[in-house]
């Protein structure tokens, strides 16, 4: 396959994760702020949402101060945000337009479709007035393009490649899923820090399809290390690290060339790391420290899939 | 003073009583039993398909990345089989002998030196490329692929208006436009039976592997394009998928040693055969325009070394120039020894003298091209133009006189076009794609085009034309 081929196929699947994550985790913060009427704690969650994304200098410039309404419009709607909702759809889009001819025409029109129908929707009020429905759009239009995928690939170079995208993608979202935090650390009543966090962890766990998972699998009530242990650890829960980096694994065994030792190396020991490892070793590590290093460990591969196979390189 | 154009739908009849053609007939009968709503809904259904499938082009100069469509009317042009069969068997004559004229010009000359064209139309052109002079290509196939554009006047007699020799476009649009009516209307193709077009990639691809180097066995063959933002990627990329073959650009190549390569993931991987859709120009910024980012350094070292055929071959525009357009019969008759099938247009060469001064006499009545023009640009329809502009063209050809050449104004056939106002008579021209390997090929069909505007003789996509389907029948009965 033409190193520009593997490179649009790789950007298209990382921009069509990107929005379907972006707006799972708009989804946790408009959930969980919705329960409370606290001003600083609402103020507080969707800046921690723009730092996640990196994008609370860009918002301030347009915006300056922090509320739901704007936060929304901004991550979901700006044409200078590069992550916006809209401009990974534009860019899944164009990418999916330059090699649409690799891609099955089913695969092809359902992004084409997702393009044409945002453009659509976003001139309707929907966004403002439901912007649950806007979400949940968007997540179904995303699992349309995967089971377009999926159910019309062949499973060649283009499918490798298609999942190294997605799954890169989707262990770094998840990662900094878990680094969000929407509850006031040094919140001065425990006990109400107690309900919020549970409020959290029950709504990213939803946000990642991962509450009914949770229930099917420890069959008992929210508990936050069991939580992160799911999400983190589980083999074989979709959005799970472990799942992600396992698949990194696989597909990059499968497309490996004579450049590609040291990043399929990195892959593999990430991937034992994550079937090794216990939640206890992470815990006393601490979380933020290991996941710093797990982020760390993601770029160093998405670098490298860059170097050896893609179009970067060239020249 | 409703003007008298031959219809391709309706015989001229006196009056009242209008009489279809017979290869009409079927259609028609079809075509009553439709509510006007439901036509239009159809029409806004085609639409709606073509920007959802992409099938669009990208507007020039337009930053935002403006994709539009091309207008699809839903009645089709209709050719019976016997009139389609002669019409092929004259195209493909003439691009016999195109290719013919091409191998002799870049070899032996011998249609120069019998005195049948000047040396000077042919070697003082722009369009003429030194760089092939006695290069030897594959079958010496020169146009692998040819757009012949054909048009219907006068009594129904068929003329050939130009040939397309360098890089042809349409034939996307020939295969989609099908499917789209197909689609809509899937109860009218159980009533007739259309000739299918639909395997013309394989024959294109046929073309491409027999057009390979000696010697290479399987040749890896790619599309090469300009790019996405080009306004016929759609069709660069539809060819390369129906193909199942690579579509490249130019950064994904490079030359070593006499061969082209492509980058891919697992290394690089010799290309043999090159459908190439960007113009002699673009190809080799080595040798050709110096400032071109769209092609490979050093292919024409490749080319000359045939270790690449390229499709089509460098150098055909000299064919396809309108200077030379008048002489065309002359090669049918001097290269096969036969008589042409197909009428050429009644053409005056604003460099000869005599010719020149009817054509500013007549200005009026004329229509006027650039020799080197392509795409209804640089032209001028006389009885439709204002003074200034038939004035700006007087003082071009007197000053530049080679570089325009005139035609009587042709009363272009009509055919029924579903337009906003209605069901109306709208002027119309044909491509079909002639594909020469080592043998002839060609599907039973082309493009219609359609100029949409009442009363417009320019069908070009760029001028506000849209397309039809075209059918091939075998009447019944």
């Amino acid at each position: 396959m033409l190193s520009r081929t593997a490179d649009h196929i790789y950007w298209m699947s990382r921009y069509l994760e990107r929005a379907e994550n972006t707006v799972r985790l708009l989804e946790v913060c408009y959930q969980t702020t919705l329960m409370t009427n606290d001003e600083d704690h609402t103020d507080y969650s969707w800046r921690s949402v723009l730092t996640t994304l990196e994008a609370l200098e860009l918002y301030e410039a347009e915006h300056g101060a922090v509320d739901a309404d704007h936060v929304i419009e901004f991550i979901v709607n700006s044409k200078n945000y590069t992550s916006s909702i809209v401009s990974c759809v534009r860019l899944a889009r164009e990418n999916a337009r330059a090699i649409r001819g690799t891609v099955t025409s089913e695969v092809w029109e359902t992004i084409n479709f997702t393009w044409l129908e945002i453009n659509r929707l976003l001139k309707t009020p929907l966004l403002a007035t439901n912007p649950t429905r806007f979400f949940e759009w968007i997540k179904t239009r995303s699992l349309q393009t995967l089971g377009a995928q999926e159910g019309t690939m062949l499973r060649n170079e283009t499918y490798n490649f298609m999942r190294l995208g997605t799954y890169l993608e989707r262990a770094d979202n998840t990662a900094r899923m878990l680094e969000i935090r929407f509850y006031l650390e040094n919140a001065a009543d425990d006990k109400r820090k107690l309900v919020t966090q549970l409020y959290h962890w029950t709504a990213v766990l939803r946000s990642l399809s991962g509450l009914e998972i949770y229930r099917q699998v420890f069959r008992e009530t929210v508990d936050p290390k069991r939580v992160i242990e799911l999400i983190v650890l589980h083999p074989d829960m979709p959005h799970s690290l472990a799942y992600s980096s396992r698949e990194l694994e696989r597909h990059l065994q499968k497309v490996r060339n004579a450049d590609s030792a040291e990043t399929l190396r990195l892959a593999g020991r990430l991937d034992a790391d994550l079937r090794y490892t216990t939640i206890d070793e992470i815990f006393k590590a601490g979380l933020h420290e290991w996941l710093t290093r797990y982020l760390e460990k993601m770029d160093a591969i998405g670098k490298g899939i860059s170097d050896d196979f893609l179009w970067q390189q060239v020249q | 003073m409703a003007p008298k154009f031959y219809d391709e739908i309706w015989q001229q009849e006196a009056k009242k009583t209008r009489v279809p053609r017979k290869h009409y007939e079927e259609y028609l009968k079809w075509l009553n039993r439709q509510e006007e709503a439901l036509l239009v809904n159809k029409r806004e259904e085609a639409e709606a398909l073509f920007q959802q499938v992409g099938i669009t082009f990208s507007v020039y100069g337009d930053g935002e990345g403006t994709e539009r469509t091309i207008p699809f009317d839903i009645i089709p042009r209709v050719f019976p089989s016997r009139e389609w069969t002669a019409l092929q068997r004259g195209v493909e004559q003439r691009v016999r002998a195109l290719n013919m004229f091409l191998h002799d010009v870049y070899h032996d000359k011998d249609m120069i030196r019998a005195g049948l064209i000047p040396a000077d139309l042919i070697i003082d052109n722009t369009q003429y490329r030194p760089e092939m002079v006695g290069l030897d290509v594959p079958h010496r196939t020169y146009a692998h692929i040819a757009g012949i554009d054909i048009v219907r006047a006068g009594k129904g007699e068929l003329y050939v208006l130009e040939d397309n020799l360098r890089v042809p476009s349409g034939v996307s649009y020939m295969l989609e436009n099908r499917k789209m009516m197909m689609r809509l209307f899937p109860d009218l193709f159980s009533k007739i039976k259309v000739t299918p077009i639909a395997h013309y990639p394989d024959l294109l691809l046929e073309t491409l592997i027999e057009s390979a180097p000696e010697g290479v066995d399987k040749p890896t063959i790619v599309v090469l394009t300009p790019g996405m933002y080009n306004s016929a990627y759609f069709e660069h990329t539809f060819l390369a998928q129906q193909m199942g073959v690579e579509l490249v650009e130019g950064k994904d190549l490079f030359v070593k040693d006499d061969y082209v390569y492509m980058r891919t993931t697992q290394g690089p991987q010799r290309v043999d055969v090159m459908y190439r859709r960007l113009d002699d120009d673009f190809l080799d910024p080595d040798v050709f325009r110096k400032d071109s980012a769209l092609g490979v350094p050093g292919l024409m070292r490749v080319y000359k070394a045939g270790n690449l055929t390229l499709c089509n071959a460098i150098g055909t525009g000299i064919a396809d120039d309108k200077s030379v357009y008048p002489y065309v019969a002359e090669m049918i008759r001097f290269y096969l020894g036969e008589k042409p099938l197909l009428n050429n247009v009644p053409t005056y060469m604003c460099r000869n003298e005599e010719d020149r001064a009817y054509v500013l006499a007549n200005l009026k009545e004329l229509v006027v091209k650039e020799t080197h023009g392509a795409g209804g640009y640089g032209m001028l329809v006389g009885p439709a133009a204002s003074k200034a502009e038939l004035a700006t063209f007087e003082a071009l050809i007197k000053k530049d006189p080679s570089k325009y050449i005139a035609q009587p104004t042709l009363a272009l056939s009509t055919c029924q076009t579903f337009v906003e106002s209605g069901i109306a008579p709208r002027h119309v021209d044909l491509r079909p794609f002639v594909l020469s390997g080592k043998s002839i090929r060609m599907a039973a069909g082309g493009l219609t085009r359609v100029a949409l505007k009442e009363g417009s003789l320019v069908v070009n996509s760029s001028q506000g034309g849209g397309t039809k389907d075209t059918w091939v029948i075998n009447r019944r009965g």
